[in-house]
């Protein structure tokens, strides 16, 4: 059931009026039961799991607050953890590791283990499992008490605005919001309902435009048919769907959250005005990069050691980041690649700035126009750095990757970049709104624009025309519901 | 994305009973109904002025779309659509038939049991005898140059000397992961460049996919489901994004001469004797079926002037012609010039619009589809 299917809209409608016509604890009730329904639309299967972790992780976070020693409330913690991690990779990576072992005896010349597995990797099961850890954990560190109630816990994990796909709401944020019901005013159902329209837009309208012309492009590349330009094109739309796809699922469920009267953190500030790949990953899905900055990073470095550990603290969470996007190598270069981007600013700023950043980093204005022309250098060489990492989402395996680089990198001082295919490239008007958008941004942060009323208006007009004429008659799944 | 932290007051006037908290400060309706009121306005405006200015709609279709249909051990990929196995009217041959068949416009002609089956560049002389044994009452075979003798994509011919195994639902994705890598390894040991290798095992993982799933039955719901989520096939999953049928498509052109080069390379390596003993097979498969009682009816598909062109200076129109006389079924010219033989040509060549030379456009291929119906249910159709 995915958030733009006609289903979807028909369970939301009856999970909304349930919400505001029942009692609390009842519409709580109701809506823990249109949860698991949603989950239990892709795969029934898999409720069980969930249904564990919650389980586990509630009776978990009772024991950590009510332990009187370390050992008991450490003890506990690791059943916590060993419960979730172990879900996630028995489920999501153990295909990948027997592929690997079996990988391992055939170059050793023993018998290969039995790689085929009977289960699928259950939806959503890198969000939900991050969830029930970060509460675990919070507990443990006693920045958070207990859910006094296994309902508004489990509600807490499964709720369906953000139970596939994010973001990522971590239960400082979600649970409070359980003990009162806040009636949305008419600014927020609007502000829910703008925020739908651009989830719905940036998702049918651009992502699922542009997904069959990269595609298109991709098929070209075996046959030797596509030049340079082709590739940066095909990099540009895969680099813009998969914003646009991703953007799009949290921006619904943050505006789905908005009409319940909920907040949702933001999950995305406009990366690709990133100037650096510190930057990035403040913007681009926030929720993600700041759970593994409390809960891995920070934990890893600890302040100490010099740079060498900042460094290598730094390198093992971007790898992390990486493999949690997908069980396969390609995602560990992912990984990799971000993992030395980020080593290699924080090794400038350190460097050269000695460890300091400007002042309200990374929303800090610029300075006359000579800091403004730096800056918009800096942001289209960054998204060089960014546009070229979304091979790894698209190709099969890592040599596919390096063939991908070779025809955008090394092909143009060969044969040139046959610009003659950009005047064919009508796609790139599908690239127009991502670009209006973080522009847009750029004259926020920079020049302190205020949005006003009427530009909301009309950009919720014109999105709805456009997505009413741009309809389609199959579905495409969102991008991310896939980690 | 867009801004959402803005402060209200509504969050300061919960009731203190936890229930519904009432928002002190009256915010105004006026932004959404202007909003509705714009939208509406700008559908009207599109309806009225743009819709018509638009260049034709095109349709993209998906190359691999279907089940894998099997004519023997090195001969396919063949692919088919539908239910061919009860179908009634079949429709058989080459990427045209799968991309100008619009099925809905077959079934709202009053057919019901319809199927399809095709392959690229498919040679008839192959895929004839495998469908010999097939229920349909029907036949609508797809008659032009390309489908006498044609050679099929390499790596596939090379990775289906055998049937890949039949994979079970539940383990679907880790099998076909095996025979994959097995396929894979094998096939770069034959010499083919792992980039090649691994682009067609992955497109072709997904007509693998929804065989297995086709038929299985009851568990191939949940499979299709749950399937397409997998980590293991990412590239697969990238293409579940992928629009597969549209409405419009405003971002592409029609170019008449695309495939023209295409064309003549896929001609060029056909040798004449090779092109003989193709036609004398479809000829004696043709024969066989009519024999059965099967109403076969041959059918030339519209392309463009430049692609006609280069077909006629390989297979001039009348051997065509020639083989479904020696068959002894009718046969339908349906030809760039956008109509059946024997009706002059007019100016008008935009009725059977092409958008690469081969393969019509969405529009055309419904109208397209509309007249051929009519041929084939005209008198004598025995329908």
């Amino acid at each position: 059931m995915s958030f733009d299917s006609g289903t979807f809209w028909v369970l939301f409608g009856l999970s909304w009026l349930l919400w505001w016509r029942l009692p609390f604890s009842w519409a709580k009730t109701a809506a823990l039961a249109a949860s698991l329904i949603f989950y239990a639309w892709w795969s029934p299967y898999y409720l069980p799991l969930i249904i564990i972790s919650a389980v586990v992780d509630y009776a978990a976070g009772g024991r950590i607050h009510a332990a009187r020693t370390d050992g008991a409330r450490t003890r506990w913690l690791l059943v916590s953890l060993c419960t979730n991690l172990g879900l996630l990779g028995y489920f999501k990576y153990g295909h990948f590791a027997l592929e690997n072992l079996d990988t391992i005896a055939g170059a050793l010349g023993v018998k290969g283990v039995n790689t085929a597995i009977p289960w699928v990797v259950p939806v959503g099961i890198s969000f939900y499992t991050f969830q029930t850890l970060s509460y675990s954990i919070d507990i443990y560190r006693g920045r958070l008490a207990p859910a006094k109630s296994f309902r508004d816990f489990f509600l807490f994990v499964a709720f369906f605005p953000q139970l596939v796909a994010g973001p990522i709401v971590r239960a400082q944020e979600l649970l409070p919001q359980f003990q009162r019901r806040q009636w949305p005013s008419p600014w927020r159902i609007q502000n829910g309902l703008y925020l739908i329209v651009w989830g719905l837009f940036t998702k049918i309208v651009v992502a699922d435009n542009l997904a069959p012309e990269i595609d298109r492009i991709f098929a070209m590349i075996p046959s030797g048919q596509a030049t340079p330009a082709h590739v940066w094109l095909s990099l540009v739309y895969l680099g813009c769907m998969v914003f646009a796809d991703f953007a799009g699922y949290s921006c619904l469920a943050i505006g789905l959250a908005c009409l319940l009267g909920m907040r949702f953190p933001r999950n995305f500030l406009y990366p690709y005005i990133s100037r650096g790949p510190q930057e990035l990953w403040v913007r681009w899905h926030m929720t993600l990069s700041s759970w593994l900055r409390d809960y891995v990073y920070l934990p890893l470095w600890a302040k100490k050691g010099g740079d060498g550990r900042q460094y290598t603290a730094m390198l093992t969470t971007m790898v992390l980041a990486g493999v949690w996007h997908g069980a396969a190598w390609t995602f560990v270069m992912f990984g990799l690649y971000h993992g030395i981007g980020v080593v290699v600013n924080r090794w400038w700023v350190n460097t050269f700035n000695g460890g300091r950043r400007a002042r309200g980093w990374p929303l800090d204005r610029p300075k006359g126009p000579g800091a403004i022309t730096k800056r918009v250098g800096i942001i289209l060489l960054m998204n060089v750095f960014m546009q070229s990492n979304w091979v790894f989402f698209r190709a099969p395996d890592v040599a596919s990757v390096f063939e991908v680089w070779r025809i955008a990198y090394i092909v143009p001082f060969q044969k040139g970049m046959g610009w003659e295919v950009f005047a064919e490239a009508r796609h790139l008007l599908l690239v127009l709104p991502i670009v209006l958008m973080h522009v847009t941004q750029l004259l926020r942060e920079w020049f302190a624009w205020r949005e006003r009323p009427w530009h909301r208006v009309l950009a919720a007009a014109v999105m709805i025309v456009a997505l009413v004429v741009v309809r389609r008659t199959d579905t495409a799944d969102f991008f991310y519901f896939q980690f | 994305m867009v801004d959402q932290d803005v402060e209200e007051v509504a969050w300061e006037g919960m009731d203190p009973d936890g229930t519904v908290a009432r928002v002190r400060r009256a915010q105004s309706w006026v932004p959404l109904i202007v909003t509705i009121g714009l939208a509406v306005l700008g559908l009207v405006g599109w309806q009225a002025v743009a819709v018509s200015r638009l260049p034709e709609p095109i349709m993209h279709p998906n190359r691999f779309d279907g089940v894998i249909y099997w004519a023997g051990p090195n001969l396919g990929p063949f692919y088919a659509k539908q239910d061919v196995h009860s179908a009634e009217l079949l429709f058989v041959g080459d990427s045209r038939v799968y991309d100008d068949t619009d099925l809905d416009v077959v079934r709202r002609s009053g057919e019901d049991s319809v199927g399809l089956i095709w392959g690229p560049n498919a040679d008839l002389s192959v895929l004839l005898p495998a469908i010999m044994d097939l229920p349909a009452e029907r036949l609508v075979v797809a008659l032009s140059p390309s489908t006498l003798g044609a050679k099929t994509n390499p790596v596939m011919r090379a990775s289906l000397v055998t049937p890949p195994p039949v994979f079970e639902p539940l383990s679907l994705e880790s099998a076909l992961g095996i025979w994959v890598d097995g396929e894979r390894a094998r096939l770069i040991e034959e010499g083919y460049t792992p980039f090649i290798v691994d682009t067609h095992l992955s497109s072709f993982r997904k007509v693998l996919r929804e065989t297995t799933r086709r038929s299985k039955g009851g568990t191939h719901q949940l499979d299709r489901v749950v399937g397409e989520r997998l980590n293991y096939f990412r590239t697969e999953n990238i293409r579940t994004l992928a629009t597969r049928r549209w409405h419009r498509e405003w971002f592409e052109v029609a170019n008449a001469d695309k495939l023209v080069n295409a064309c003549r390379i896929t001609l060029e390596v056909i040798t004449e004797e090779e092109r003989a003993a193709a036609e004398e097979i479809v000829v004696e498969k043709l024969r066989e079926l009519v024999a059965r009682g099967v109403d076969v009816r041959c059918v030339r598909f519209p392309v463009s002037p430049s692609v006609l062109a280069v077909e006629r200076e390989f297979v001039p129109d009348a051997r065509l012609e020639a083989i479904a006389a020696a068959a002894g079924v009718p046969y339908y010219q349906f030809q760039s010039e956008g109509l059946p033989a024997g009706v002059p040509p007019s100016e008008d060549t935009s009725l059977y619009e092409t958008r690469d030379g081969s393969h019509l456009t969405w529009a055309a291929s419904r109208r397209f589809t509309r007249q051929l119906m009519e041929r084939i249910q005209g008198p004598g159709s025995g329908k």
